[in-house]
């Protein structure tokens, strides 16, 4: 089967919500659901060196996170009703006719990436915009990059231009659920974990528009 | 906490109720000692009504936080890896059960002692129903609601309600010795509910950032209910420990057994409500995502 995947760049990523605006445009979705979301990363402090001078010590960086069509979806595996499923072509896809709309899945996943539709009552997700693919075209939020922070490819293509690295703080283990996803980590990244670097536009997330 | 979050804790309150009173009243049934001095034939009948009732009460709050509720028929479509599916089959399961037991005592009354192997399946299906429940919950990209308190707390909860409304029901010529452990159970558990909060909150401060965002949301976004169902709690062990005081072994004094049982029904059933409030409150992923 083959496997589609990103390579996201954290450290070419400006943090434009490009990718974002137009997922949100090309599938058009309402208000609050987002396919695609930038998360903004910061922590630090201030630092005394060796000759007693404080200076800033900070991480920041941004993370753009859509579904990662895992090898081992757990939302696959919580859906009750069989809706969300692994397709021939390897994307995980909702099959509305079957959604129950419970939003277990919305649970499952570490990634946050089935999205409910309240006007629809069913959810609804990143399907790596399979009719631009079947076109021969890029999913809109890779064509959409200003900074060629994102790719998309063949799991396999991906890993031989960019490596195998599919970890970056503060995402979720790749263990848990082995994304299809290639990550350039920011130089800041590996000090993610010890700057204690979190999300900081949470609530934008959360509740923006 | 959303909106619709407010049928899941109906749901999952009612039908913990329902399969405590019939795992406790069954327990009962066991040991000749708790049998009721003088039988009263609607008592059991009046028991499984309220299971059933609550039962199904719960099943349609359920449908309530489905965002496309006509697909329900295919949500127990994932057996092998679902627990979601294996919840609402556990469901169906416990409350046909139920649904029988209860039509069987009503159509033959006089068979009761006839039907205990009906009655024991259905508590072991409400057993079952609460574990699969739990389970739901303990999921590694949900860290505060993956754990052992997840699971001690849905049954703590069932123990608790269905004992203290039990305690109702054994007033009229309830034996001595059940009225008596009916109050310990509706006293004692609530705390050892307690008890177990201090142990939650530690445990949650080493959860990493999930942790600490769920100690951030009782201890400020819901201080006000925090502290309400503590209250509640308190209330509901004090009017538990009253009945408990007032059970004498003659009759006369069942009377005097009423307003400190209906009391502490009523404080232990808010501080339920409040207590799964707060468990949905802190429907927080790792990190954030």
């Amino acid at each position: 089967m083959t496997r589609y995947g990103f390579h996201f760049d954290a450290s070419a990523c400006s943090g434009c919500k490009t990718c974002q605006v137009a997922c949100k445009d090309k599938n058009d979705l309402p208000s609050g659901m987002r396919y695609r979301r930038v998360y903004e990363i910061c922590g630090g402090d201030w630092e005394k060196d060796d000759s007693g001078a404080w200076s800033p010590a900070v991480t920041a960086y941004n993370l753009s996170v859509a579904c990662n069509h895992c090898e081992n979806p757990s939302c696959v595996n919580a859906c009750p009703t069989k809706a969300m499923h692994v397709a021939e072509d390897g994307i995980v896809k909702v099959d509305p006719a079957k959604c129950v709309g419970c939003r277990y899945c919305e649970w499952a996943c570490p990634y946050g990436a089935p999205q409910y539709n309240p006007e629809k009552g069913i959810m609804q997700k990143c399907d790596l915009c399979a009719d631009y693919v079947a076109q021969g075209k890029e999913p809109v939020c890779v064509s959409s990059c200003l900074m060629r922070a994102l790719d998309f490819d063949t799991i396999e293509v991906l890993e031989a231009k960019y490596g195998g690295n599919r970890d970056i703080h503060p995402l979720p283990d790749s263990g848990i659920t082995k994304p299809a996803l290639v990550i350039t980590p920011h130089p800041g990244a590996a000090l993610g974990t010890a700057r204690k670097a979190t999300i900081i536009n949470r609530e934008e997330v959360k509740n923006g528009r | 906490m959303e909106g619709k979050d407010w049928s899941l804790i109906a749901f999952t309150l009612l039908m913990q109720l329902s399969a405590g009173l019939i795992v406790i009243y069954d327990l009962f049934l066991l040991f000749p000692l708790f049998r009721s001095k003088v039988e009263i034939p609607w008592r059991f009948q009046w028991i499984l009504l309220i299971a059933l009732a609550a039962a199904i009460l719960g099943i349609s709050a359920s449908l309530m936080h489905l965002g496309n509720p006509l697909n329900m028929f295919k949500s127990a479509s994932n057996l092998a890896h679902s627990w979601l599916s294996r919840e609402i089959a556990s469901v169906l399961l416990y409350t046909l059960l139920l649904g029988l037991v209860t039509l069987l005592h009503f159509i033959m009354p006089s068979a009761g002692r006839s039907l205990k192997w009906l009655v024991d399946f259905t508590a072991i299906a409400g057993l079952v129903l609460i574990f699969v429940m739990s389970r739901i919950y303990m999921i590694p990209t949900r860290p505060v609601w993956n754990s052992i308190f997840t699971p001690a707390g849905f049954y703590l909860t069932a123990i608790i309600l269905g004992a203290s409304l039990l305690l109702l029901f054994q007033i009229q010529k309830g034996s001595f010795a059940s009225q008596k452990i009916l109050a310990i159970l509706t006293f004692g558990v609530p705390l050892i509910q307690l008890a177990l909060l201090p142990f939650f909150m530690s445990w949650l401060g080493q959860q990493g950032s999930a942790g600490s965002e769920g100690l951030h949301v009782l201890l400020n976004y819901h201080l006000a209910a925090f502290y309400s169902r503590l209250i509640l709690l308190l209330l509901g062990i004090g009017c538990g420990l009253w009945a408990f005081l007032t059970i004498r072994s003659d009759l006369t004094q069942d009377r005097f057994l009423f307003i400190p049982a209906l009391l502490a029904w009523c404080f232990l059933f808010a501080s339920q409500i409040l207590d799964r409030y707060l468990f949905y409150a802190q429907n927080l992923s790792p990190e954030g995502f």
